[in-house]
């Protein structure tokens, strides 16, 4: 795209992330004392753009591996933007409650860290031991038989057993909020879990409706089975107390305001346990958790927005920079198909993806080019129908694996017209384009919809109506889950989930538990359920992921959906003292408290608070 | 006197009932009609693609029943002194309460008292210099209060006490009994800018009513025998000119009380105003009504409290 089009000139970052009241008082703050505006005209006389990078290179954390020298104890100090619904992760009707019980309640699996480099949803045993699979519908667990529950009336170090499992499993089926991706029902034929039972006392078995090659990884998901011990039912409330299987326990718990865990010493891998505990306050407000980083009262900052990553690295040069990894959300627009629309053409959604010009986009809402102009090593990627931080799964757009219908990703409006033209499409297409304008998917989530219509109007070949629905009353029904029963083109968020099965599954196959969701078409597509089914049935790992570039490769020729455009790596910034940080990497944050939080230590000779 | 009172207190019961019967409309009538429910809220995108669990969710927290039903049930618990759990917790709501209103009375009076400190006097000078610059200034100073809102005034004081002097408010939440010295270092600058914004209009009140109170006949009399000028202000001008200053700070006492959660949430207080919003946020109904009953008592006990100072105030009002 050349430099002084109207795009460039108008999807300026700074006015495409500022420009909106909803970016908060505490951007605000910041802006009027000049912390946030690295544009500074005051600012020293520019390096070379070598320099700078050997500069960040100098800085960027190397993830050394310091557990050599780790010293036990000490209590770490970070925070948490929102309360807990309650603590009972099998019978919360929100989320909050599992991100909170992977922390004390165990699981059978957990996700293997990676070690200096990203994670790459390698699962091994957590509370189980051993799995085998003696026939593809049939996987046993094999409980370790050191495991005990937390020393606190009614379980007083009780081992932990398989009747804990079962029980545990019984009331995710019936009241899980997630149950629908495992379980199978009455409502819910698909689900891939048949039964459970306990032959003895160290030994579960899951009975599969048909071979499912995720399930054991499933098994780590902070968000489907976590173990409690069957005395949660009548022994204590777990909506407000818990019972500790793992290394860490909710010692205290003020609601709205903090949380602290502290370490199990009944765990019975306590010696891997490094720290003593985490204080968690509960601070919702950007700019209050910014002031406590800055006042190293926090000692990281997950949630530093990526614009204030250079100038705060500047104010604080002692702060440790590192570079995280790819994200695996690929949000979507998708389309109106009832009769009439223009989107039931698969050319005309081709055409709409092509309007999109994928790199201006990631580098309005990533950063990209001030980074690059700081020297910062920052990597730019499109998301297929996947999102391109399902490494391994992923097709680059870009890359020759997609063949031909990779063109679909890239922006071209003259072959969009010629496509529109020859579905016979009268142009400007006059429709409308909705997406909600309230929080629920972030503060920066309007904008991202914004930038599409102002891509997709750009091209002259669309002339939208802005419609902004409710959420509750508008959105949900009337768009997100209508099954394309709406007019125009929508704009929407997606759920994560630990494998790419559950994502392929609950929003493309006919059948999945996302099924009323819009983009999958009133009538699905028939080569689309196969493959999706062939994938999730295939327990050769190679070939499955075959299956899933097979995929890739023929919606990105049906264009069910426009995936969002893309995403760059993210910077995080933490205190010296945090030893270990970001060497031993979760694949799911909530799902890895037992691996990662427990390899991270206190170095006190690096402390400076 | 006593019958006024007892009038009163009938009064206020009728209003407590009518305050407890709009808001259970609203928020089990109105709002689930137009909006959403309870369960669609908290479960969100998850609940709507399993309505079994939707449904059963709906059934367990006592949502499907008859709502009249509901709210005579709920009314009499309150009257025996219990005012329910929460929907999603389970948490006794008076205990939540009792936890939580010492923090925000505190803030809220500490708030108020500041304020008044600071405002009562600027107000006696800005009318004794009446139309002379140091009138000019503290009413321009009064405006510029009442412009900044004092949330905003928050976060700038932490950006710049961290920008600056490495500074941030402590985070671990202590009550008064348990340490008092990291207690009033938590609590003090909140409930300074809690009664930092109020406090620019009574300036203006104050001002206003002493510049009336000084150009009665009594004050011209009490100049004319002589009296110096601060036994006329102190004297006889001051106490005469506090009886709306009684009613603006009486009946701002309970939204000072209300109105914390901005403060509570950037200091990490453990207050009711967080309360509140969060349960209006989950549409946890038992607590939003329990919540609102309290609120309206407080409203409905301070204006009982400040019509009833009155004749302390003013011996020629009698009831």
């Amino acid at each position: 795209m050349p430099s002084d089009t109207y795009w460039n000139r108008r999807l300026n970052r700074r006015r495409a992330l500022l420009g909106a009241g909803s970016a908060g008082m505490g951007v605000a703050a910041l802006g009027l004392v000049g912390c946030g505006d690295d544009d500074d005209s005051n600012a020293e006389p520019t390096k070379p753009l070598e320099e700078k990078q050997a500069e960040v290179k100098s800085f960027l954390w190397d993830r050394k591996d310091t557990t050599a020298q780790a010293v036990k104890g000490s209590i770490y100090q970070t925070y948490t933007t929102a309360d807990a619904t309650n603590l009972d992760p099998l019978s919360s009707p929100s989320f909050t409650a599992n991100a909170w019980g992977s922390w004390y309640y165990p699981r059978l699996m957990t996700y293997k860290p990676g070690y200096r480099v990203a994670a790459n949803g390698e699962y091994e045993g957590y509370l189980a031991q051993g799995v085998e699979q003696p026939d593809p519908t049939t996987v046993t667990f094999k409980l370790r038989q050191n495991a005990v529950w937390e020393d606190k009336a009614p379980l007083n170090k009780r081992p932990i057993d398989a009747d804990d499992v079962v029980f545990s499993w019984k009331k995710f089926a019936e009241k899980g909020q997630s149950r629908k991706d495992l379980v199978k029902l009455p409502d819910n034929p698909t689900g891939p879990v048949e039964s459970i039972s306990a032959p003895d006392k160290n030994t579960v078995v899951f009975k599969l409706a048909f071979p499912y090659a995720p399930f054991v990884s499933a098994m780590a998901y902070s968000r489907y089975l976590q173990i409690m011990p069957r005395e949660s039912e009548g022994g204590y409330d777990p909506r407000n107390e818990t019972r500790s299987g793992g290394p860490w326990i909710l010692s205290n718990y003020q609601r709205s305001v903090t949380f602290e865990i502290r370490k199990n010493p009944n765990f019975w891998d306590k010696d891997r346990v490094l720290l003593d505990g985490f204080d968690i306050p509960i601070i919702p407000e950007y700019a209050a958790q910014l002031a406590q980083f800055r006042a190293k009262k926090l000692w990281t900052f997950g949630g530093l927005r990526q614009e204030d990553v250079i100038s705060t690295k500047k104010d604080l040069p002692d702060l440790q920079v590192d570079s995280n990894a790819q994200g695996r959300t690929a949000w979507l627009t998708y389309f109106g198909l009832q009769p009439g629309s223009p989107f039931l053409d698969p050319r005309v959604r081709q055409a709409a993806s092509m309007l999109i010009d994928r790199d201006t986009w990631i580098d309005t809402f990533y950063n990209v080019s001030e980074f690059k102009k700081e020297g910062y090593p920052i990597e730019s990627r499109w998301h297929s129908h996947i999102s391109a931080g399902w490494e391994g799964f992923w097709v680059d757009p870009r890359g020759s694996d997609m063949g031909a219908n990779g063109k679909n990703f890239v922006q071209n409006v003259a072959e969009a017209k010629k496509l529109l033209d020859a579905a016979g499409v009268k142009t400007p297409i006059e429709t409308d384009i909705a997406w909600i304008s309230t929080g629920q998917y972030g503060v920066t989530f309007p904008k991202h919809a914004e930038v599409i219509k102002g891509m997709l109007e750009e091209s002259g070949l669309f002339k939208l109506k802005q419609i902004n629905p409710d959420y509750q009353t508008d959105y949900l029904p009337k768009y997100y889950f209508a099954k394309g029963d709406f007019k125009g083109i929508a704009v929407g968020a997606s759920t994560q989930f630990p494998e790419v099965d559950q994502y392929l599954f609950a929003y493309y196959h006919t059948q999945g538990s996302r099924q009323k969701v819009a983009f999958q078409g009133t009538n699905g597509d028939a080569k689309s359920d196969k493959l999706i089914e062939q994938q999730r049935q295939e327990l050769d790992a190679k070939k499955r992921m075959e299956l899933i570039k097979e995929w890739q490769r023929y919606v990105a020729g049906t264009m069910p959906m426009i995936p969002y455009p893309g995403q760059a790596n993210t910077f995080s910034l933490f205190w010296p003292w945090v030893g270990n940080y970001g060497v031993f990497r979760a694949w799911d944050v909530e799902s890895g408290r037992d691996r990662t939080e427990t390899a991270i230590w206190f170095d006190k000779s690096k402390y400076t608070g | 006197m006593g019958r006024y009172v007892i009038q009163r207190l009938m009064l206020a019961g009728v209003t407590l009932v009518m305050v407890s019967v709009l808001v259970f409309s609203l928020i089990r009538v109105v709002v689930p009609f137009f909006y959403a429910d309870a369960v669609d809220i908290v479960a969100g995108e998850y609940g709507r693609t399993d309505e079994a669990r939707a449904d059963a969710l709906r059934d367990e927290y006592g949502l499907s029943g008859n709502l009249i039903g509901q709210y005579f049930k709920w009314a009499a618990n309150v009257l025996t002194g219990d005012l329910g759990e929460s929907l999603f917790n389970g948490r006794s709501i008076s205990g939540e309460i009792r936890d939580r209103v010492v923090v925000s009375f505190e803030l809220g009076l500490v708030g108020l008292v500041s304020g008044l400190l600071f405002s009562v006097p600027m107000g006696i000078a800005a009318a004794v210099c009446q139309d002379r610059w140091p009138d000019y200034i503290l009413r321009t100073l009064a405006i510029l209060i009442n412009a900044l809102p004092g949330f905003w005034l928050a976060i700038l004081i932490l950006t710049f006490g961290s920008l600056w002097f490495n500074w941030a408010p402590p985070l671990k939440f202590k009550y008064l009994w348990e340490d008092p010295v990291q207690h009033v270092k938590i609590m003090a600058l909140p409930a300074l800018l809690i009664g930092l914004t109020p406090s620019a209009g009574i300036v203006r009140i104050v001002r206003t009513q002493m510049l009336e109170v000084m150009r009665q006949d009594y004050i011209r009399t009490a100049q004319a025998k002589g009296l110096n000028g601060r036994a006329v202000i102190f004297g006889h001008a001051m106490r005469n000119s506090l009886i709306p200053v009684v009613t603006v700070v009486g009946l701002s006492l309970p939204n000072l009380i209300a109105g914390t959660a901005i403060f509570e949430a950037i200091f990490v207080l453990p207050g009711m105003g967080q309360y509140l919003v969060s349960s209006v946020g989950n549409l946890d109904y038992p607590v939003i009504m329990s919540t609102n009953l309290i609120f309206a008592v407080l409203i409905v006990t301070a204006n009982l409290l400040v019509d009833l100072s009155y004749p302390l105030l003013d011996p020629r009002i009698r009831y």
